[in-house]
């Protein structure tokens, strides 16, 4: 089908967004031509603000909207504890949880060398400075517990270690309402290697 | 259309929407399959860390007309070693990504699966130089892929190639003497010990690869050629290349 030239950009450009197939695009652009103007108009300037009024942090890499992050300017956190995660979105699960008072690097994604990607695609050098100048005595790693994540760890362990920090990696387990019998064998080993005395 | 049982190792993944993945699986009986794992990245899925990249499992699956879906699955080996030492993680991800690449989808190759497992396997153990392992691991796909490296003499007039570096010619996939050279065409210059170190390599079983060991440089030359001439055959390149080739660049700069 053939759609008038406006109609059919914002189609292609929907389309482009991560899991938004042709259908899906088409279905939200009709979407988008219905609702009243100033709702449109929201989320065209919404999208616009963000892009320009959010940056990086200069520290740990998370979404900024001065040169720090909330995180790196509050004096309240402890600078000494640092937990590595591969997204921004990692550290809003984190503090969900309201258990780590420390600060965050964001990685920018995990090693994944079938892709392409190694070491020096991330911030991983920004991270063994950071570990060098600031004081830091504890390094986190919260990566993804997936094969790409827990290589990332070991490599990121075998640069820190020899900088004389402790580096510790968050625990993995049976999840919280799950059930035994249907635990794969890595993760049932982990939490077992991982128990606490009660 | 039918279910089917067979042995499979995860290859590579990629998210599907919000809670499914595909997976690329090479499979003992039925070649390169492309599955669909539903609710797999939900936690607490029932097939919790077992499609993950290297795990090797007993799998039933349903054929579709493009793709596969995961009915079950069941660990066979986890191949969790693999994880935990980075050098090995990333000689296994070239593994990996040469099975992927070297087939087309559904297509079955004899044996491709049981090489892969049996290498996946050494290098979980002992391995005194795992490029070595991958090198000839990279040499083998090739061969059973139908592109046997011609390794043994010029592979236009037959002579023997001795003295000084030796010309391997990636494009007609092997070494050629100074007389038969043509003017076009990428190749790679090799030192003699290091072809001889390849002719071995193509030979020997992976356990006995295992125990070999050479200088570090002759290593990188022989990984790096192996690598280059599977690219050749495959007509594509292998993204992990320049990743592991830095890595060992980076190691070899570092006193050991
Ligand atoms: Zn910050
Ligand atoms: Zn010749």
């Amino acid at each position: 089908m053939l759609y008038a030239p406006p109609i059919a950009r914002l189609v292609e450009e929907l389309s482009k967004l991560p899991g938004i197939g042709q259908k899906t695009a088409q279905r939200l652009t009709f979407h988008l031509l219905k609702v009243p103007q100033e709702e449109a108009r929201a989320l065209a300037e919404a999208i616009v603000e963000a892009r320009e009024k959010v940056a990086f942090c200069a520290r740990c890499f998370n979404f900024a909207q001065g040169e720090l992050c909330e995180f790196c300017a509050n004096p309240r956190r402890d600078p000494s504890l640092v937990c590595v995660v591969e997204r921004p979105q990692d550290i809003v699960a984190v503090e969900r949880t309201g258990e780590f008072r420390g600060l965050y690097h964001v990685l920018g994604g995990a090693i994944s060398p079938i892709d392409g990607i190694g070491p020096e695609d991330l911030k991983v050098r920004e991270l063994l400075e950071r570990v060098r100048k600031d004081g830091v005595s504890e390094v986190i790693m919260a990566t993804n517990p997936r094969v790409e994540g827990e290589a990332t760890a070991a490599y990121l362990a075998g640069l820190l270690k020899p900088l004389g920090v402790k580096v510790t990696r968050i625990a993995s387990g049976i999840p919280v309402g799950g059930d035994l019998e249907y635990a794969d064998e890595i993760t049932l080993g982990r939490a077992l290697k991982g128990r606490l005395e009660l | 259309m039918a279910n089917f049982k067979d042995e499979a190792i995860v290859l590579r993944t990629y998210d599907l929407g919000e809670a499914d993945r595909i997976l690329s699986l090479i499979t003992s009986r039925h070649g390169l399959r492309r599955v669909v794992a539903k609710g797999v990245k939900r936690t607490g899925s029932r097939f919790g860390g077992r499609l993950e990249p290297f795990t090797q499992v007993r799998a039933l699956l349903h054929e579709g007309r493009n793709l596969d879906t995961v009915i079950q699955a069941e660990t066979a080996r986890t191949h969790a070693a693999l994880r935990g030492d980075y050098s090995k993680f990333l000689h296994g991800q070239v593994m990996l990504e040469l099975v992927e690449k070297s087939l087309q989808e559904r297509q079955e190759v004899p044996r491709l699966f049981d090489i892969l497992r049996v290498s996946l396997d050494v290098l979980e153990g002992e391995v005194s130089d795992p490029s070595l392992l991958l090198a000839a691991f990279s040499l083998k796909v090739s061969a059973l892929t139908g592109y046997r490296p011609h390794l043994d003499c010029c592979l236009h007039c037959g002579r023997e190639v001795a003295g000084g570096k030796v010309s391997l010619d990636l494009g007609e996939g092997g070494v050629t003497c100074p007389r038969c050279r043509s003017h076009s065409g990428e190749r790679v210059y090799l030192d003699p010990e290091c072809l001889a170190l390849m002719r071995r390599l193509l030979r020997e079983e992976m356990s006995a690869v295992a125990r070999m060991e050479c200088g570090q440089r002759e290593a990188m030359e022989v990984l790096s050629a192996s690598l280059r001439l599977a690219e050749a055959f495959m007509e594509r390149p292998l993204k992990s290349r320049h990743v592991i080739m830095r890595y060992l660049e980076g190691n070899a700069r570092r006193p050991r």
